[in-house]
């Protein structure tokens, strides 16, 4: 288009928000979908890799070392394009689910394994000493303090999560990035649409991570003795990349 | 098949060298962003914290695209494969210079205030006293951090770099067989992320002990 000048994405990004709202509905959506799955499925696989028997021990860890270690964007080709080879066939959105919901399980895995670990050993020993079971003792005195720990990690996690839902665009799932590149590809607008797109990210976003931020100040001085004797100041919220 | 692997084994280079490049991007240009969140002007507290949640609060892939499709609309035009080191450089400064004020923020005042009582100066407090204890606080944020953009490096495959991802993408569509393509590419990421992760420890372990601070 000949008429638009190189700098009128600045202030006409505004009228594609309306057009990008339906797809932000998807990417909470998928959010919402991987992390409520996700989040009790990676509770389920830090407690496998803490158990005593081995098979189920080595079932969770590689479960979630692969979700781990491979990025999302390979397991979204995975069970969109791996799995058809093998006669197993998803449509767009469900493969995303399953993709994101094995990242956001294997993630939040790793993040609550290390917060029981955090507890201190004693803990668990003394519960042990006034004759509790292996039950009580994590239901009651292990497991309550280890949910305040993974409390930031989590919320961290769960932005990401939301980040990441812009991949899902890349297997034709139409939330936010895929409506936004549609019509950044019709209009030859991309600037202008992008922009938009990056503004709802960050509408969303940046309060999440400034809650994120104040929640860690929060949860993080209380359980670490090493933190409350620093003199307090704002200690980030953790980051979480490469997913 | 052989060939098919082969192809997507010799892209790897190109996948290290989008990390590493990006990585140290990021690990250099993120030490003076840093000293912006140290000033004592609140206006240059603003500016870090802003630009901070600003390139965080957007995902990679739209920096991606605004990078590679939006300046090209601006008659700027970048080619894909700087355009994802520009893109991933970019949010590796924000994203280590956080990491980087974390380990600042876990440096105990009294450090400072030790080495001004024994009149040492303002130079030789920051490098004898913080700066190797912020080494050894950063070391392993940064080597996971690393892994991480090892990972986010598949994205450049959405704008055509030829990058693992993306010669596997090639390779499915000429041969089928997605299941064990991709399952290859998994296990190319996977190998390569075990290495700097040992490589992690051993610096980590390596700076403790040359500064034994608890």
């Amino acid at each position: 288009m000949s008429t638009v000048t190189p700098l009128s994405w600045l202030w006409e990004w505004p009228h594609w928000v309306p057009t990008l709202l339906p797809g932000l509905g998807v990417a909470l959506l998928l959010t919402v979908i991987s992390c409520g799955i996700g989040y009790p499925l990676g509770f389920l696989l830090a407690l496998m890799t803490e158990a005593r028997s081995k098979p189920l021990k080595w079932t969770a860890l590689v479960l979630v070392e692969v979700g781990r270690g491979i990025p999302i964007l390979v397991l979204l080709f995975v069970v969109y394009q791996g799995l058809p080879s093998v006669g197993i066939l998803f449509d767009a959105l469900p493969s995303a689910c399953i993709a994101f919901v094995w990242s956001a399980a294997a993630y939040s895995a790793e993040m609550i394994r290390v917060s029981i670990g955090t507890v201190p050993r004693g803990q668990s020993d003394a519960s042990y000493a006034l004759s509790m079971s292996r039950f009580d003792t994590y239901r009651y005195i292990v497991l309550p303090q280890a949910a305040r720990i993974s409390i930031p990690p989590l919320v961290s996690l769960t932005i990401t999560m939301f980040h990441a839902t812009s991949l899902a665009s890349v297997i034709t799932v139409s939330e936010l990035m895929h409506i936004a590149y549609q019509q950044g590809a019709i209009y030859f607008n991309y600037m202008t649409v992008f922009t938009a797109a990056a503004v709802i990210y960050l509408v969303i976003t940046v309060p999440a991570a400034i809650f994120a931020d104040r929640l860690s100040k929060r949860l993080g001085g209380v359980t670490s003795v090493r933190q409350t004797a620093f003199r307090r100041r704002r200690t980030p919220a953790p980051i979480v990349t490469g997913i | 098949m052989e060939e098919a692997l082969g192809l997507i084994a010799a892209a790897t280079g190109i996948t290290l060298l989008l990390t590493v490049v990006s990585g140290a991007i990021g690990l250099v240009l993120a030490a003076p962003l840093v000293l912006l969140s140290q000033s004592r002007q609140p206006v240059l507290r603003l500016a870090y914290t802003t630009f901070v949640h600003i390139v965080r609060g957007v995902p990679a892939l739209v920096w991606l695209f605004i990078i590679f499709f939006g300046m090209a609309e601006l008659n700027v035009v970048i080619p894909a494969m700087p355009a994802a080191i520009v893109a991933l450089g970019v949010i590796a400064t924000a994203s280590m210079a956080e990491i980087y004020r974390g380990g600042l923020n876990a440096i105990h005042f009294g450090q400072y205030e030790a080495g001004w009582a024994l009149s040492l100066s303002r130079f030789s407090v920051t490098k004898d006293i913080v700066f190797p204890q912020l080494l050894r606080a950063v070391s392993p944020t940064v080597a996971t951090y690393f892994v991480g953009l090892l990972k986010d490096s598949a994205l450049a495959s959405i704008i055509g770099v030829g990058e693992i991802t993306y010669v596997t993408g090639q390779q499915v569509e000429l041969h089928g067989n997605g299941l064990t393509l991709y399952a290859f590419a998994g296990v190319l990421y996977l190998v390569m992320s075990i290495p700097l992760g040992v490589l992690s420890r051993s610096v980590h372990s390596r700076i403790t002990r040359r500064y034994a601070v608890v």
